[in-house]
C-alpha cells in the first residue's frame, strides 16, 4: 500500500509539481498568465530586462508590514524607474484566504498605490508551483538573460513588524544593486518567511 | 468551543483563587489576544538566590489555529520572547516541545495546535539579598495561523517572592503540573540508535543503526532545528537497507543546495516518541550491504554466464531469448492462447493487415514493459526497495487486472459483444477496434508475463534493475520484444498461419472454451488477492466480479443493435456505472483488507518450511545446519509449479530430513524491502530464487525450474 501511495505520489509529482523548486543560477521557468487587466504576460515579453516576481496576498501581515508605510511601493518605484519589470503574483486558490477577482485586485492596486508593473493572476497555482513559491512575500529576481539570480525572503529580519524594516538588510534590493554593479550577489538564495501561499 | 473556553476560564479562576488564598504574593498574568490565550507561570513558589528555576508561557489556542516551532517550516514565524529581568537575572533558551506537522495547501508547517507550554530556565543571582519580590517581564511575539495569519504580542509579568536558601529546594507552585506535562512533550535527549548523516546529491541522508536498541520506527520524520536546511514540504522516505539498518532521505531545501552542510541539529519523531539529535555530516558513506554470510555468491554458469560476460550485447541477447521463452511459461499462456485465436480469425487477411496487427501487439508488449520499467526506476529513485513484478504486490493493481480478465472471459463466452454493428456498417471502425484489441492483448501479455522469472531472464533482469535507467529500459524493452517476437514473426509471414487449422464454426466453441481458461486466470488472481489481503479481500473481489457480471449481462442484453437507441444508451450508462462502482468497491475493500491483514503463521510455517530472515540463516549456519531458501511469491506461477513438482514433495522432504537441511521460505507476495535487498545480493530482481547454503560456507544457486532430481543432485553435491 505504501508502495502504491508512493506510486501515486511519484506520478503526481511528475504531473504537477516536479520542478518544485528552481535553483538559483538556472533559467527561470517560463510562464504565460493573465494579469488583473486581462492582458497576457509572458516571461519572454521581458527578455533583456530585470524581472522581479513578488508573491503577495493583500491580507497577510507580512505583506501588510511592507505596504502599510510604503516601503514596498518605494522599492517598486526605484526598480521600475531604472527599467526593471516588477510583477506581483497572486496564487491564492478560489475559496482560499486572500483570493481576489481581477476587479478586486485592480481596486487594491489603486488603493495601495503599488508601483508594480502588473499583478498576475495565478489562482490555479501553476506558476507558484513552478517557482516553488511558498510564502507571501516570496521574491525572485531574474536577470536580462532570463537566469534566476535571487530567490527568498524580502529581508533579513523575520518579523511582521514594520519597525524592523529599517534595521533589516533588504535582500532583493541588495541582489539587484550587486547585479547592476556587476558584482557577485552575496545572498542569492535565502529562506523566505511569511504566510503560506494558499494553493 | 464555548464550553471549552468556559472550562479553561473556570480552571483559571479556580487557580487564581488558589494562588490568592495560598501564597498571596504570587501574581501570574493571563492575556487573551484573538485566538490565543497566554499565561505567564512559574514552576516555583519563590525565588532562591543562585538557583535556576523554570518559568513558562502557557498557550491555549482556539481549534485549528497553530503557533510555530523554532523552525516554522514552509511559512510562519517562531514564538519570540524579549525579557526584562531584574539586575543579575538571566534567561536561557526556550525549551521547545517536539513540534507537530501541520499541512496547509501542500505546504508543511512545524508548530503546535491546541496547547503548548514554552519553558524557559531563569538563573537567579547569588547576590540576591532583598526580601522584596522580584518582577519578571516578558514581551512575547508570535504569529498564529489557521488559514489566515495574525501576528500577536503580549506584555506579561510575574512577581515572585524571594526566599533565602533555608531549604535546598524551593517549593513547587500550583502550576508545577503544567511544567511536568511540558517536560513530557520535550524531545528525549538520548537517541536510541546509532546515527550517521551525509549529503547525497540534493538529499540529506540519515542512516540509523539499531544495534541493541529499539527497532527503528518506519514513520521517522526529521525536523531540522534551523529553517532552510531541509525542504519541509517534501516527502521524506525511510528505507530499510537490511535488518537493523535504515536510511531516511530528506530533500534539501533550495537555500541549501550547493552549500556545504557541516552539521545538523534537529528532532526525530515517530508515533512512539521524539528525540533531539546533533550529528556531523560526513562524506556520502556507502553502507555495506549485508555482509555475505559465508563465502561468495556464485555467478551464473553455463550458457547464461557465457552471455553475461559479453556486456550489453550479451545482456540484450539474453533478454531477447528470455522474453521469447516467456511465451511458454504458465503465466503468459492464457493470454497467448487468445492471441493464437485472433491470428486464426484473421488468417484470411492481407499481409498489410497482418503486419499491422503484429506491430500493434508488439507495441503493446514493448510499451508495457517500458512503462513498468520506468515506474520501477522512478520508485527506486525515491527509495522504494522494489523489484521486477512489483505491480502484482499491489492489491489495487491485482483487483483491476482481475476485473479485466473476468470481463474478457465473459466476452469470449458470448455474454456480450463489443463493437458489433449492423451488418455492412463501418468496417473501418471495427478494424481500428481490432488493432486496438491487438495492442491491448500485448499490454495484457506483458503485465501478466513480466513478473515471470523464466529461465535466462533471472540474471539479466537483476542487472537491468541495478544498472542505470537507460540500460535498464533497453534491457526490459528488448525482453518485451522477445516476448512479442513469435507473433511478429507470424505476421511478417502470414502464410505460416495457413499451416494452422482453417477457421470455421468450431472456432466459436474454442472461443467459448478460452473463456474458461481466462476464468482459471481469474481464480489464480483471486488467490493472489487472498494472499495479499485475506478472506475479506477475496470476498470484496467476488462481490465486485458479481456486479461486473451484471454489468456485462445488461450491456450484452440491451446494448445491441436491434434495440432502440435510447435503450442502448441507458444500458451502456447503467453497465458503466456498475462497472466503475464495482471496481471502486473492490479496490477499497482490498486496500483496507491489505492494510489490516498480517500474514499469519499459517502462511510462513508450513510443514518443515519456516519463514526466512537473515538472522535465522545466520543462526542456523552458525549451528552447523545447511539452509535451503525458497524465494517465492504466490503470484509467481513458476514458483508454484516448482513447489508442487520439486519442493513440497515427499522425496524432497525426505531428502532435507536426511541431510538436516533447514528449509526457509521468503514470501515476496507483498512488498518486502528486506527480501528485495536479499534478492539483489544474488543479482536478482525477482522470484523465484533457490539458494542452498552449506555449513562450510559454500553457496549454491539452483536453476529457475526444479525437479526432484535437480534438488537431490544439488543438495548431495553441496553437502557431500
Amino acid at each position: 500500500m505504501k508502495m502504491l501511495k508512493t506510486l501515486l505520489f511519484v506520478s503526481l509529482a511528475l504531473l504537477t509539481s516536479l520542478p518544485a523548486a528552481v535553483t538559483t543560477g538556472a533559467s527561470a521557468p517560463a510562464f504565460t498568465v493573465l494579469d488583473s487587466t486581462g492582458a497576457e504576460r509572458a516571461l519572454s515579453d521581458f527578455a533583456g530586462q530585470y524581472v522581479v516576481l513578488e508573491w503577495t496576498r493583500h491580507n497577510c501581515p507580512f505583506v501588510v508590514k511592507y505596504y502599510q508605510q510604503g516601503d514596498m511601493q518605494a522599492l517598486q518605484k526605484k526598480l521600475t524607474a531604472a527599467g526593471a519589470v516588477w510583477l506581483q503574483v497572486a496564487s491564492s486558490a478560489p475559496g482560499k484566504t486572500g483570493y481576489l477577482s481581477a476587479e478586486a485586485i485592480e481596486a487594491l492596486r489603486s488603493s495601495t498605490g503599488t508601483q508594480a508593473t502588473a499583478t498576475l493572476l495565478d489562482s490555479d497555482g501553476k506558476m507558484g508551483r513552478a517557482y516553488g513559491a511558498r510564502t507571501t512575500p516570496h521574491l525572485f529576481l531574474i536577470n536580462p538573460e532570463g537566469v534566476l539570480i535571487y530567490q527568498g525572503a524580502i529581508d533579513s529580519i523575520q518579523s511582521a513588524r514594520s519597525s524592523d524594516i529599517a534595521q533589516a538588510t533588504n535582500y532583493l534590493k541588495a541582489a539587484y544593486d550587486s547585479a547592476i554593479a556587476g558584482e557577485p550577489i552575496e545572498h542569492s538564495t535565502t529562506t523566505p518567511y511569511g504566510c503560506g501561499v494558499k494553493y | 468551543m464555548i464550553l471549552r473556553y468556559m472550562k479553561t476560564r473556570l480552571c483559571f479562576f479556580l487557580l487564581l483563587g488558589w494562588w490568592v488564598a495560598g501564597s498571596g504574593a504570587l501574581r501570574a498574568e493571563t492575556k487573551t489576544v484573538g485566538p490565543v490565550e497566554v499565561a505567564f507561570i512559574a514552576e516555583v513558589e519563590q525565588v532562591v538566590p543562585g538557583q535556576t528555576f523554570y518559568v513558562g508561557l502557557d498557550f491555549k489556542l482556539e481549534p485549528h489555529w497553530h503557533l510555530y516551532w523554532k523552525n516554522p517550516g514552509a511559512s510562519g514565524l517562531p514564538v519570540e520572547i524579549e525579557w526584562q529581568l531584574p539586575e543579575g537575572f538571566s534567561a536561557g533558551e526556550i525549551q521547545w516541545p517536539a513540534p507537530e506537522r501541520i499541512e496547509l495547501a501542500e505546504l508543511m508547517n512545524y508548530g503546535y495546535e491546541d496547547t503548548v507550554t514554552l519553558m524557559v530556565p531563569i538563573q537567579a543571582p547569588e547576590t540576591l539579598q532583598t526580601e522584596e519580590p522580584v518582577a519578571l517581564q516578558a514581551e512575547v511575539f508570535w504569529l498564529v495561523c489557521e488559514e489566515m495569519c495574525l501576528p500577536g504580542d503580549a506584555n506579561l509579568s510575574l512577581e515572585l517572592p524571594v526566599e533565602l536558601p533555608v531549604a535546598l529546594e524551593s517549593s513547587r507552585s500550583a502550576q508545577a503540573a503544567v511544567f511536568d506535562a511540558a517536560r513530557a512533550r520535550l524531545p528525549q535527549s538520548e537517541l536510541p540508535w546509532g546515527l550517521a548523516a551525509s549529503v547525497e546529491g540534493q538529499q540529506l541522508v540519515l542512516t540509523f543503526e539499531q544495534g541493541a536498541g529499539d527497532p527503528i520506527p518506519s514513520d521517522l520524520y526529521v525536523y531540522a532545528s534551523a529553517a532552510g536546511i531541509i525542504d519541509p514540504s517534501a516527502a521524506q522516505t525511510l528505507t530499510v537497507i537490511r535488518d537493523g539498518v535504515a536510511r531516511l532521505q530528506a530533500p534539501l531545501d533550495v537555500a541549501q543546495i550547493d552549500q556545504p552542510v557541516e552539521s545538523l541539529a534537529g528532532v526525530l519523531q515517530s508515533a512512539s516518541g521524539s528525540w533531539a539529535f546533533e550529528v556531523g555530516i560526513g562524506e556520502a558513506e556507502v553502507i555495506p550491504e549485508a555482509a555475505p554470510i559465508n563465502g561468495s555468491i556464485p555467478t551464473a554458469a553455463g550458457f547464461e554466464g557465457f552471455l553475461l560476460n559479453f556486456g550489453l550485447p550479451g545482456w540484450l541477447l539474453l533478454a531477447f531469448l528470455g522474453g521469447f521463452i516467456l511465451n511458454v511459461m504458465p503465466c503468459v499462456l492464457p493470454v497467448l492462447s487468445l492471441k493464437v485465436f485472433s491470428l486464426l480469425k484473421h488468417s484470411g487477411q492481407t499481409r498489410g493487415q497482418a503486419l499491422l496487427h503484429g506491430a500493434a501487439y508488439t507495441a503493446g508488449v514493448v510499451v508495457s514493459f517500458l512503462v513498468l520499467a520506468a515506474f520501477l526506476f522512478a520508485l527506486r529513485a525515491v527509495g522504494e526497495r522494489i523489484g521486477w513484478g512489483f505491480q502484482l504486490q499491489s492489491p489495487n493493481f491485482v483487483v483491476a487486472l482481475t476485473v479485466v480478465f473476468f470481463l474478457f472471459a465473459l466476452n469470449l463466452m458470448g455474454v456480450f459483444e463489443i463493437g458489433t454493428s449492423l451488418v455492412g456498417a463501418d468496417t473501418k471502425v471495427s478494424q481500428r477496434n481490432d488493432v486496438l484489441g491487438s495492442f491491448g492483448m500485448g499490454v495484457l501479455a506483458a503485465v501478466v508475463g513480466a513478473p515471470c522469472m523464466g529461465p535466462l531472464v533471472a540474471s539479466v533482469s537483476g542487472i537491468a534493475v541495478q544498472a542505470n535507467a537507460a540500460t535498464g529500459l533497453l534491457i526490459f524493452g528488448v525482453m518485451g520484444l522477445g516476448l512479442a517476437s513469435p507473433f511478429l514473426f507470424l505476421s511478417v509471414f502470414p502464410k505460416l498461419v495457413a499451416y494452422l487449422p482453417k477457421p470455421g464454426v468450431w472456432m466459436e466453441s474454442i472461443k467459448q472454451f478460452m473463456g474458461f481458461l481466462l476464468m482459471a486466470a481469474v481464480v489464480f488472481l483471486a488467490l493472489v488477492v487472498g494472499r495479499l489481503g485475506g478472506v475479506d479481500a477475496v470476498i470484496g473481489l467476488l462481490i465486485a466480479l458479481l456486479l461486473c457480471g451484471l454489468a456485462a449481462w445488461i450491456y450484452g442484453r440491451w446494448s445491441v443493435p436491434v434495440k432502440p437507441k435510447p435503450t442502448r444508451r441507458i444500458a451502456q450508462i447503467v453497465s458503466l456505472i456498475l462497472l466503475v462502482a464495482a471496481t471502486w468497491y473492490a479496490i477499497n475493500q482490498t486496500t483496507a483488507a491489505y492494510q489490516a491483514y498480517e500474514i499469519g503463521a499459517s502462511a510462513s510455517e508450513d510443514g518443515q518450511w519456516s519463514a526466512w530472515s537473515a538472522e535465522r540463516v545466520e543462526a542456523e549456519l552458525a549451528a552447523g545446519n545447511p539452509v535451503f531458501i525458497d524465494f517465492t511469491a504466490s503470484w509467481c506461477l513458476i514458483c508454484q509449479a516448482n513447489k508442487k513438482l520439486a519442493l513440497k514433495t515427499d522425496r524432497t522432504t525426505a531428502l532435507f530430513e536426511q541431510h538436516g537441511v533447514v528449509a526457509l521460505q521468503a514470501d515476496w507476495t507483498r512488498y518486502d524491502a528486506a527480501i528485495t535487498t536479499e534478492l539483489e545480493r544474488f543479482g536478482r530482481s525477482g522470484v523465484p530464487l533457490y539458494v542452498l547454503y552449506a555449513p562450510d560456507g559454500e553457496v549454491t544457486v539452483l536453476p529457475q525450474s526444479l525437479t526432484n532430481g535437480i534438488v537431490r543432485e544439488m543438495v548431495e553435491k553441496a553437502l557431500k
